[in-house]
């Protein structure tokens, strides 16, 4: 990450920051639509199950509430408690007894579809639906439902049991005119087997009880289910068991006309282990019917339990439940299976998913974009400041950054070319310090020792000046003369500089340097000699390349002086003072064209080295005593 | 209570028998009543309000409809033998029997069971005591005349 440019560094932050909260937008917002979709299933399923009760009940009421009376009737009892029963006699008077529920009513054209079909094809359609199946919208159509099953509860069969739990038979004159009533006797061995087996529980009948009967007629393909009402005949006078009333519906299971083909649900009966169904394909149907066996148990009479069941029809998972129509019976329970589909829920679920997906990329490059943009924005700028310190670096203070922003980054502007200023004026300082005075003062006054008041030092000064200066100059041009003193100056200081020499000043043609002062490079009394040699030699080859021809000379003194910054605290001038100083001046006074003149302690310093000719003894000006002077005519090291 | 007969002997008629069968206290009275095959019986109601006597019998089916007291209901022959339940379709509980025979000799238990049937022939023949369709007690008996032979019933 250290390595990475900050651009790069603030994309890559960018782009996790919107990445992840892309994810988890997707992850909490497909749990909530998940849940959503759970929800409403659940919700649904639950309107099926509460339905459920109330539709049989619309259903059977009627049927029940006749048989019932009839059941009660005395006169049924009258007759059941006859041993033989007199069959014929049985169901000609029960016939005209149950009429109302026997008989289709004439006007009665049968039950079309409540709901138009869904169209399968239509996605988007069914997806609205689902949205907009609510409650209020089912009770509705609940009420239409009811209504109709109202007018369906015309029974498809009825029969009689006696007391050993044996079917009773009517004759065939009888079944005759039941059919002129409109009455159809169905004769069928397994309808009548399967109720033979309910006969087989009659002595546990103490109540009415649903019951669901399914047998195959013959030349149909589609077996027929009979929601039967058995009613047990009681006598009574003792309390025993006369016989029982059954009374089958058809039960319209495989065409009901609920809500079901709204909200895509697909119906089934589970009876007698097997699963029997007009809407859900053969293909799922058997693995549907291994799933129920399994989760049902041994006995179909068990209530499952367990986290909802999922089954797979075309790679499309669709929800399996299932609620039993007759929880309270005593005879055998059968179920409704639905399947709903989950289609709606995935297609949405997908659809969310890409629009989170494009919303995500879009705000990833959005994000890319303003991130390259703010980058862009901070680089340039400090690209500039680098550019600008290296200027800096390589001396060239005059550099200027633009300041474009009112921001840190221009305020860093800012301050770094008040920077530049303060170090180009810094420089202006030093430079004109080191011109003004000697490089290794100026380094010394720049170190901050700077301090009024001074040291006693061992110095040697050198006082250099040009002779019959005043008669040269006499008439020349005022710049002319400038010019030649200082090409004169530039070299002779240069020597010095060179021999570690601090120039202290110039007085007009005159040069004054120390050796050792402010600080000692060793053999400052050798340095200062071999100045002054050069500096005469020096200004012989001048003379033969220059406009001038120079004439100097050069007094040289060594011993204690004062060395210091001499002046007030806003102005101050290094240099030293002394007898030294004095006699340094006076014997560049008297040292001839050429010459360089010592007094006695350089010429003691530097003893064997120094090839000196005795002068005579001097009077000099400021001296009580005669001065003893040598000229040098060469010096070693 | 029962209902004592010598089956299969013969005598003398007694079709002729007024055999009254009243509707009192929401009641038969009597509750079991045998009578020869062609007795005509009648069903007076003695209540402050309806009965409705009937029978889905095979023996004799017969139905009188709603009556009050005072109205008089045609009497009912019953010509075939066999066991009439009647019945009160107003009243469920109540409920009568009524035992037609072939042979006049029979007669009513009274209420400890016990009973005493005269004149009878004699003959070898099967004394049955009739208590309901499904409990009845038989056992043979030899009548030798002048002799009184003594039934138990059941017999041991």
């Amino acid at each position: 990450m250290r390595g990475l440019s900050f651009k790069y560094r603030l994309l890559l932050a960018m782009m996790l920051v919107v990445g992840g909260v892309s994810a988890v937008t997707f992850f909490i917002t497909q749990k909530r639509v998940q849940a959503a979709y759970d929800g409403l299933v659940e919700q649904l399923v639950q309107a099926e199950i509460s339905y459920l009760p109330q539709a049989q009940e619309a259903r059977l009421s009627n049927v029940r509430r006749q048989c019932a009376r009839l059941a009660s009737s005395i006169r049924l009892i009258a007759v059941m408690t006859e041993d033989p029963v007199d069959a014929d006699g049985l169901y000609d008077t029960a016939s005209h007894e149950l009429r109302d529920i026997l008989q289709r009513d004439s006007d009665d054209e049968g039950l079309g579809s409540a709901m138009p079909p869904p169209d399968k094809e239509n996605r988007v359609r069914r997806m609205a639906e689902f949205k907009t199946v609510r409650a209020g919208r089912w009770a509705r159509q609940r009420q239409v439902a009811r209504k109709q099953a109202a007018r369906q509860s015309v029974a498809e069969l009825f029969r009689f049991i006696d007391f050993e739990g044996n079917l009773l038979r009517p004759g065939s004159d009888t079944i005759e005119a039941l059919g002129q009533m409109g009455i159809k006797w169905v004769t069928q061995t397994d309808l009548d087997s399967r109720l033979a087996a309910i006969g087989k529980t009659i002595t546990n009948l103490t109540s009415q009880q649903v019951g669901y009967v399914l047998y195959e007629p013959t030349g149909q393909l589609e077996p027929r289910v009979l929601e039967v009402v058995v009613t047990p005949i009681i006598d009574d006078f003792d309390g025993s068991t006369a016989g029982a009333l059954i009374v089958g519906m058809p039960f319209m299971n495989f065409s009901e006309q609920t809500i079901n083909e709204v909200g895509e649900i697909q119906n089934g009966l589970w009876l007698n282990d097997h699963l029997y169904s007009k809407t859900i394909d053969e293909g799922v149907r058997a693995d549907l019917s291994a799933q129920l066996r399994q989760s049902f148990g041994a006995s179909t009479n068990s209530l499952p339990d367990g986290d909802p069941l999922y089954i797979y029809k075309e790679k499309i998972p669709h929800r399996v439940f299932h609620t039993p129509l007759n929880p309270e019976s005593t005879l055998p329970h059968a179920y409704k299976v639905g399947l709903y589909s989950m289609e709606g829920a995935i297609d949405a679920e997908r659809e969310l998913r890409s629009q989170i997906l494009m919303i995500s990329a879009l705000a990833i490059m959005v994000a890319l974009m303003i991130s390259l943009l703010l980058s862009h924005g901070l680089s340039v700028p400090i690209h500039k400041l680098v550019v600008g310190t290296e200027a800096i670096r390589k001396g060239d203070f005059d550099v200027k950054v633009k300041a474009t922003t009112h921001d840190e980054i221009g305020q860093l502007a800012t301050s770094f070319n008040e920077m530049a200023q303060d170090l180009a004026l810094k420089e202006k300082y030093h430079n004109l310090l080191n011109m003004v005075t000697d490089r290794d003062v100026a380094a010394e006054l720049m170190s901050g020792n700077v301090a009024l008041g001074g040291e006693k030092r061992e110095v040697s000064v050198l006082f250099c000046d040009i002779r019959g200066f005043t008669a040269l100059t006499q008439g020349m041009d005022p710049h002319e003369v400038i010019s030649m003193l200082n090409e004169h100056m530039t070299a002779l200081a240069d020597v010095v500089a060179q021999k570690r020499g601090v120039v202290d000043k110039f007085v007009g043609d005159e040069i004054m340097a120390v050796f050792g002062a402010p600080k000692s490079y060793g053999d400052d009394v050798a340095n200062a000699v071999k100045a002054g040699l050069e500096m005469i030699s020096e200004r012989h080859k001048l003379n033969e390349t220059s406009k001038y021809q120079i004439q100097i000379g050069i007094g040289i003194a060594t011993g204690e002086a004062v060395a210091g910054n001499m002046g007030s605290e806003d102005r101050l001038n290094y240099t030293v003072l002394g007898e030294r100083v004095n006699l340094g001046a006076r014997l560049c006074g008297v040292a001839g064209k050429g010459e360089v003149v010592i007094d006695e302690t350089t010429c003691e310093r530097l003893g064997e080295r120094v090839t000196a000719d005795r002068k005579d003894l001097l009077r000099l000006k400021g001296f009580s005593d005669e001065v003893r002077a040598f000229q040098v005519t060469d010096v070693r090291f | 209570m029962a209902v004592v007969y010598l089956e299969g002997a013969v005598g003398p008629d007694r079709t002729q028998e007024a055999v009254k069968v009243v509707q009192k206290g929401m009641q038969f009275k009597p509750a079991l009543v045998p009578v020869q095959r062609g007795t005509k019986v009648v069903f007076p109601n003695a209540d402050e309000f309806y009965h409705n006597v009937f029978s889905y019998s095979r023996t004799k089916r017969f139905d009188l409809g709603r009556f009050l007291k005072g109205e008089s209901p045609p009497a009912v022959q019953f010509d075939q033998p066999g066991e009439v339940k009647v019945y009160c379709e107003i009243h469920r509980h109540m409920r009568a029997s009524i035992l037609v025979l072939e042979t006049p000799h029979f007669t009513k238990t009274d209420a400890e069971g016990n009973f005493k049937l005269p004149n009878l022939p004699t003959g070898r023949y099967t004394l049955k005591a009739w208590q309901d369709s499904k409990t009845v007690y038989e056992t043979t008996v030899e009548l030798k005349a002048g002799e009184t032979v003594k039934v138990d019933l059941p017999s041991s």
